[in-house]
């Protein structure tokens, strides 16, 4: 009986010491540390940035386990990124004015990151209602945004295939 | 001061002390009943801080947050928007250019969690005060279990260590959080503690009505089995709806019992947390207070009816605060502010959140022609009071019959609330995921309610026919009840069926207290009872395999197959479907012979389990996909923080 109440109260003293000792009053330690990543302002400084590989095609195919919906899949492309200053902005977007529907990711560039960025756009839904069509234009574009400055990078039109 | 002297302060101390002991002691007892409620409290506690993410998911809590900060600074107009955009985000209202928010009573509950959080604020980082409290809770959890259970010395080491490792865990990876989302946070635990109280009080209604074991299992499959356990972190009101209906419920239950003592004051307390309700949500108080009236109307006896003054005047009392709300915004106490002019979001709250992120706008709320704020008098006080109670008539036989259209009219719309959800078109422009799933796809041990009318038939035949339904039985607490269960059931479908199925809903949220007399009902089933009494290992064994192999297999499968998020909410719908309808077949057996009740225990728990797998990958894989939102503290556990960092890498 004396090891349980001694286990209980060696965890309870361990947990309060722990919680006071990190707190503002005593303050010894600092416990929380914001998640390591850019601690620049979003959106500033600059950055070069190379294109490996962009999608030259994308399909439209109907969803699984009676989703009901149709999602683009677009596969990923790559990006080289160098001389990153700031935490600038790279925003990476497929559209399709016939389906006017526009998506895709946006990275906060940052020096400490890998140079090799993926660009992958998650499967987005599309309503069945809306495709008339077999195959759409689309376009991709790459855009870099940092101080105030907007950079187009790459714009490329592709193809979707609707697969029914 | 003398050594006499000394020694007396220490007597009045050590006095003193056992007397805040004892207060408390008394004051736990009354509202967690014995141990195994206090069990049921600890252990939904732990798991609802699992599924807790701090911040902001839904763009309505928007309004509630604001006016909460309002309320914390002393006033109920909103002045500034401290969350969100701007101040015209939905379910926002007006009075004279001034704005309010809604849900006050709920508001008004997250005031001391707020005064805590600030005070402990000063002596701790609030992070680590959190995990300490959780690893806390999980080791007075592991205690009273195993005091329970008479492996005491087991279950306390254990606990301890793994409460000791947890913390450590959890401190090591903690991030701190950001001091702004304080209120948001007072409000989350407030619904957080609200959710497992509601599976205390579901476990005193069916401990009392059953056996305390068959109690557990409701409490345990009310926060495990339902999507109660998800949306308790979430600061609407829903939960606590689903909390004052359970309560109603307990109180309506005991005030048949002769032998309670204080019966008219329990009798009263449940018409007293529809008022409370009222104070939170109007309509849907006035669809409990319905259902009451016409479930105390048939079974109590006449001699009853020497209880209204003290049932009326406990009644009244509780609508007080209501009221003085009600006046203090609109000027008249009978005109709650969801009946008063909304702000017009058009254009406004669709911008706030990404449309395709999930969790959209909410329609308007049930609403009429709000009257004017009276002249003052007793004559504008009567003349409101008839006019409010017109409005609110209308409106609500209104939307009752409109329900009923619908329930006849477009029966396909009924079989998607309930049953296969599919693809729901939202009402913004832009396309949405197929995230929206039915209510037996997110809880599929409601599948087990198919058991009810077999067993009602085969009791009927096998008391000859002769028809048992006599006035007699049904002023004892267990028929009163399951009288008032069914009419609120139909009552409150009716009042939201017209509106579903709606975009942004997950787990159809709106008829959450559904699920949770539908568990009570389920497991008060005489055939259930019996399983949950005597298989209470297989259904134990079922869950843990369920949520520790069966989550693991899921979880894979849905990221290396890549699934979008629409597709993984339907490969779960579909899961919880399959696991439903093994579970009903089994379950029409139970009736006729107790061959199956291993099976029935069986299916029981990896229903829960599919809900239990579900909620926890909704909170960690899934929630980048269901949107990034200004206000967010990530996971309230760190360690639950990582894990989604993990998974959503993979």
């Amino acid at each position: 009986m004396e090891e349980t109440r001694l286990a209980v109260y060696g965890v309870v003293g361990v947990v309060l010491v722990v919680t006071l000792v990190s707190g503002p009053l005593v303050g010894a330690v600092d416990l929380t540390q914001e998640p390591t990543g850019c601690m620049e302002p979003v959106g500033s400084g600059s950055a070069t940035v190379e294109v490996d590989t962009l999608p030259d095609s994308a399909t439209i195919s109907k969803g699984q386990f009676g989703a009901k919906a149709y999602y683009l899949n677009v596969p990923d492309g790559s990006v080289t990124v160098t001389n990153v200053t700031g935490q600038p902005i790279l925003s990476y977007t497929i559209s399709i004015p016939e389906l006017s529907r526009t998506a895709g990711p946006t990275l906060f560039l940052c020096a400490d990151q890998s140079s090799q960025q993926t660009l992958s756009i998650q499967r987005l839904t599309i309503d069945e209602n809306t495709l008339d069509d077999e195959t759409y234009d689309a376009t991709l574009t790459l855009v870099l945004r940092g101080d105030g400055e907007e950079v187009l990078v790459r714009e490329q039109s592709i193809s979707v295939e609707v697969q029914r | 001061m003398t050594e006499a002297g000394r020694e007396t302060g220490l007597a009045d101390v050590r006095r003193a002390i056992d007397r805040v002991r004892s207060h408390s002691l008394r004051a736990g007892r009354f509202v967690v009943g014995d141990q195994r409620g206090l069990a049921v409290f600890l252990g939904t506690l732990c798991y609802i801080a699992v599924l807790t993410r701090v911040g902001i998911f839904i763009t309505d809590t928007y309004t509630t947050a604001n006016a909460f900060v309002a309320l914390t600074e002393g006033h109920l107009g909103i002045e500034r928007a401290v969350f969100g955009p701007s101040l015209g985000t939905p379910g926002m209202h007006v009075v004279d250019g001034q704005f309010y928010g809604r849900n006050y009573g709920q508001l008004v509950l997250s005031l001391p969690m707020y005064w805590l959080l600030e005070g402990v604020s000063l002596i701790a980082d609030l992070r680590i005060a959190l995990v300490a409290g959780w690893s806390l809770t999980l080791l007075w959890f592991s205690v009273v279990l195993g005091r329970l259970l008479d492996h005491q010395r087991a279950f306390t080491l254990g606990g301890s260590a793994i409460a000791l490792v947890l913390f450590l865990a959890n401190v090591a990876v903690a991030t701190p959080l950001p001091e702004t989302v304080v209120p948001v946070l007072a409000m989350q635990l407030t619904s957080v503690l609200a959710g497992a109280l509601a599976a205390v009080v579901a476990y005193r209604l069916v401990g009392w009505l059953a056996t305390p074991r068959t109690g557990v299992v409701a409490g345990v499959l009310l926060v495990l089995a339902t999507p109660i356990g998800f949306w308790a972190p979430i600061p609407k009101r829903h939960v606590f709806t689903t909390l004052c209906v359970l309560l109603a419920l307990f109180a309506f239950a005991k005030s048949r019992d002769p032998e309670t003592p204080r019966r008219d004051l329990v009798h009263g307390s449940a018409y007293a947390v529809t008022a409370l309700l009222a104070w939170i949500h109007a309509p849907e108080a006035l669809v409990l207070f319905t259902a009451l009236v016409v479930a105390d109307l048939v079974s109590a006896p006449a001699s009853r009816y020497r209880a209204l003054p003290v049932v009326g005047g406990v009644f009244v009392l509780a609508l007080l605060p209501f009221f003085v709300t009600n006046f203090l915004i609109a000027g008249n106490p009978f005109v709650p502010p969801r009946l008063l002019e909304s702000f017009d979001p058009a254009g406004v709250g669709s911008s706030v959140v990404d449309p395709g992120s999930g969790n959209g706008a909410q329609p308007s709320d049930p609403s009429g022609d709000g009257s004017d704020a009276s002249d003052g008098g007793v004559v504008g006080l009567l003349t409101g009071l008839f006019d409010a109670v017109v409005t609110a008539g209308a409106t609500f036989i209104g939307l009752l019959v409109g329900g009923i259209e619908t329930a006849t009219a477009r029966t396909s719309d009924l079989y998607r609330t309930f049953v296969r959800s599919g693809y729901v078109v939202a009402d913004s422009a832009a396309s949405e995921e197929a995230i929206n799933l039915s209510v037996l796809e997110s809880a599929p041990i409601l599948g087990g309610l198919v058991a009810a009318p077999v067993a009602a038939a085969q009791r009927l035949l096998s008391s000859r026919l002769s028809v048992d339904i006599d006035h007699q039985k049904l002023r004892e607490p267990g028929p009163a009840t399951a009288l008032a269960i069914a009419v609120f059931t139909l009552l409150f479908t009716l009042l939201y069926v017209e509106r579903l199925p709606l975009h942004a809903q997950v787990t159809v949220r709106y008829l959450l207290p559904l699920y949770a007399v539908g568990v009570v009902g389920l497991v008060l089933l005489a055939p259930i009872d019996r399983v949950c009494r005597t298989e209470r290992s297989t259904f134990a064994w079922a869950l843990a395999g369920g949520v520790l192999i069966g989550g693991q297999v899921v979880a894979g499968f849905v990221l290396s197959q890549e699934l979008a998020l629409g597709e993984a909410f339907q490969f779960h719908a579909l899961a919880g479907l399959g696991l439903a309808s093994v579970l009903a077949v089994s379950a029409i057996a139970t009736p006729y012979t107790e061959r199956f009740d291993r099976l029935v225990a069986g299916a029981l728990g990896l229903t829960t389990a599919g809900t239990v797998v579900f909620s926890l990958l909704v909170v960690t894989a899934y929630a980048p996909g269901l949107g990034r939102y200004p206000v967010d503290g990530g996971q309230l556990l760190p360690i639950l923080r990582v894990l989604a960092d993990l998974l959503n890498a993979a």
